[in-house]
């Protein structure tokens, strides 16, 4: 019997099953928010009216399922406000198409804005920090076209961007630490520019180390803190709809845990008798 | 509209197809993990392409001239490919090289040497005795593990205390990564079956299920693997 | 002048001076410094772009070459190829952006994701195999990761104090030995620098140096 439980398939198949149920019949287990998403939060609240807010896609397809809802969240709270928004990735390829595609789930004419004028999507840019630090200096001579190919000199909002010193605030959503970091060092280290965001689980423990010390106003953590910052915006999306499962998912690792050490316990035992 | 669902199929198909290593390593995952191999190169490859175009190209024709010593580094990076000449693919390499680290050594002393000492450097006489113990905490923690993390000199007397200390810590560090870690990776296998739980692509999940079990049974009574799932030589 | 010569400090020439430029720049306010490292930073930009192309094409070569030598599983490097240059021109080609962005996501994003989500399932097999508890390291690990498993799962508010304690470990003790890895990372960082700069480290040349020995 013993051997049959060590086979770690049972796991998989009650790890699974526990994942389906609440997303084909939703539980709604209470959820709290943590004080690093009302950070956030409040950075973004702290955003003066007509200021020029520097939106950045840092992932890739890969992390789509952890980061897209952060993005649609942050990006719905930032339409609700009068600012302007600039975006453009640098992690990977795919990251300006996450963005046009969260830019067309949300719908800028449902907040009455316009593309070009309130918000645009530059597009890939290579180089990383390197590209990061020229950007900081001179956006216009880097970046000439946009996402959809259209030249800069034609979009009205890139009149008013022309180096870090026209951006109020960045808001990186990142899949690895590299890209807050290039950020901290590039933008807030120079030009004291603000930064928050969020980053996929595995880097936001990471990340608690430059909260603390000021250098970034709060953090999300992957789809637990896009769901909290759902929450707080009144903005409910598909990252609340996947608590329940993350839940459950929780539940069964800690009680593989649990079985591990008693069946730990139990075979000490047995080989001492 | 029926392509919609068409695509929506096919890609839960490759979407099982992929989970099913969980069952056994068969052509199946081989075929899909080929697939998006090829589309994620080549869509790189293509917005690379473009980014040559608008990002060296472009400028050069309109006249920066210090763009030439950009394209001459591109065309430089395809010597990979002309044999005898590779070598010279470390001229450009070099120069990436070069800014990276010249980059983040400038600005990395203040991001991430001093913001951060000085931020574990707070006072440990303060109005409450919990901010004072965390406080504390935070310094032994910081110190202990960088101790743990000097390797020139033998843990011996009390560098072997200090380094059994910076361990407990970093194992502290280390399991709240790890919860962490798989958090995140379980929000990607919910975002996948959330899509394959609902109408049309649950017949996929029921087809994939029936088959294993198809194939499980076929092992039970012949010993040998069903059709569904001999890995092609 | 010695080719090897040539192969080997030229390099590194390049390298170490572009380095001290960025360096200087960021504490020196001299307009022409500054001007060429701004310059510096934007010719990078399509040399990066042309390292990806390079790295897309050495895969494609290694992909023809099995199909070539007819090694094993060749017709899925056959595969691979059709589906390459199908993406390649639906990429390139103007005026069908929708369409292509509408099949790469159902096609390789969702594969893509499928393929990091499986690993939450070997992460679980790894807590029920080998998370026993056998020492003082061994425990605080296996503590700390169930603490912040249940305090991140909505349910474990249900459970008195488990928030505050996920909060406290994580913003405590964790953050500590975070920020001493962060501080690592920093210094390593530094040294690296350093070395490549002296010329004492060959990685950067690449693999091509261990053949000239030297």
């Amino acid at each position: 019997m013993t051997e049959k439980l060590r086979d770690p398939r049972w796991l998989w198949i009650l790890f699974l099953i526990c994942i389906i149920i609440p997303l084909v019949r939703p539980i709604g287990l209470p959820m709290g928010v943590s004080g690093n998403t009302v950070k956030v939060y409040e950075a973004i609240k702290s955003v003066t009216s007509g200021s020029l807010v520097f939106l950045s896609p840092d992932y890739a397809l890969e992390n789509r399922g952890e980061l897209q809802a952060m993005l649609v969240a942050t990006l719905k709270c930032l339409l609700q406000k009068d600012v302007k928004i600039v975006s453009a990735g640098f992690y990977g390829t795919t990251s300006p198409m996450l963005m046009d595609e969260a830019m067309k789930k949300v719908g800028l004419e449902n907040y009455g804005k316009k593309y070009g004028e309130d918000f645009v999507n530059l597009g890939y840019l290579p180089g990383g920090e390197a590209t990061i630090a020229a950007l900081g200096v001179d956006v216009h001579s880097i970046v000439k076209v946009d996402f959809y190919n259209k030249p800069i000199s034609e979009i009205p909002l890139m009149d008013h961007f022309r180096s870090a010193e026209d951006i109020d605030l960045v808001i990186s959503i990142a899949a690895g630490n590299e890209y807050p970091d290039k950020w901290i060092r590039q933008w807030q280290v120079k030009y004291g520019t603000k930064i928050t965001g969020g980053a996929v689980a595995m880097i936001y423990p990471m990340m608690v180390s430059y909260v603390a010390s000021g250098q970034l106003k709060g953090y999300l953590d992957s789809s637990r803190g896009a769901a909290e910052f759902e929450l707080l915006t009144k903005n409910p999306g598909e990252a609340i709809i996947t608590m329940d499962a993350q839940s459950l998912g929780h539940i069964v690792a800690v009680v593989a845990i649990v079985i591990c050490n008693l069946s730990y316990v139990i075979s000490k035992k047995e080989g001492r008798a | 509209m029926v392509s919609e669902i068409i695509l929506s199929l096919i890609s839960s198909a490759f979407v099982v197809m992929i989970f099913s290593f969980l069952y056994k390593d068969s052509i199946w995952f081989h075929f899909v993990t080929h697939i998006y191999i090829a589309g994620a190169a080549a869509y790189g490859v293509a917005i690379c392409l473009k980014n040559i175009y608008y990002q060296g190209v472009v400028p050069f024709t309109q006249g920066s001239y210090w763009y030439l010593l950009a394209l001459i580094g591109c065309a430089l990076m395809f010597t990979r490919f002309v044999r005898g000449y590779e070598w010279l693919i470390r001229l450009p390499s070099a120069a990436l090289i070069g800014v990276g680290i010249g980059l983040n050594m400038a600005a990395g002393v203040q991001a991430q040497i001093i913001a951060q000492i000085t931020d574990t450097m707070k006072s440990i006489t303060t109005s409450t005795i919990a901010t004072s113990v965390n406080n504390l905490i935070i310094i032994a923690g910081v110190c202990s593990v960088t101790m743990f993390f000097f390797f020139s000199r033998e843990t011996k007397g009390a560098m072997g205390s200090i380094n059994r200390v910076g361990r407990c810590f970093l194992m502290v560090t280390l399991g709240s990564s790890f919860a962490y870690a798989l958090l995140g990776r379980t929000s990607l296998l919910i975002e996948r079956f959330k899509v394959l739980v609902v109408y049309p692509d649950y017949y996929i999940l029921i087809l994939a299920a029936a088959v294993i079990l198809y194939d499980a049974l076929i092992r039970r009574k012949r010993n040998s693997l069903s059709p569904f799932f001999e890995v092609s030589s | 002048m010695n080719v090897a010569f040539v192969k080997r400090e030229v390099p590194l020439a390049i390298a170490t001076l572009l380095g001290l430029v960025m360096i200087a720049s960021f504490f020196l306010n001299i307009p022409p410094l500054n001007k060429l490292a701004v310059e510096s930073q934007k010719c990078i930009i399509p040399i990066a772009a042309a390292a990806g192309v390079v790295g897309g094409i050495t895969l494609l070569l290694n992909q023809m070459q099995i199909v070539q030598k007819r090694r094993r599983n060749w017709r899925l490097s056959v595969v691979f190829i059709a589906v390459f240059f199908f993406f390649l021109a639906t990429s390139l080609t103007p005026g069908i952006e929708t369409v292509h962005n509408t099949l790469y996501t159902a096609i390789v994003g969702r594969t893509t994701e499928a393929m990091w989500g499986i690993i939450a399932l070997f992460m679980v097999s790894i807590a029920y195999r080998a998370f026993k508890i056998k020492n003082l390291e061994t425990f605080l690990f296996t503590l700390s990761c169930v603490i912040v498993l249940l305090g991140n799962a909505p349910v474990g508010e249900v459970l008195p104090g488990s928030r505050d304690a996920t909060n406290w470990l994580m913003n405590i003790p964790s953050m500590a030995g975070m920020r001493a890895i962060v501080i690592g990372l920093g210094l390593g960082i530094i040294a690296y620098g350093i070395r490549v700069m002296l010329g004492h480290e060959r990685s950067v040349l690449g693999e091509a140096l261990k053949e000239e020995g030297p």
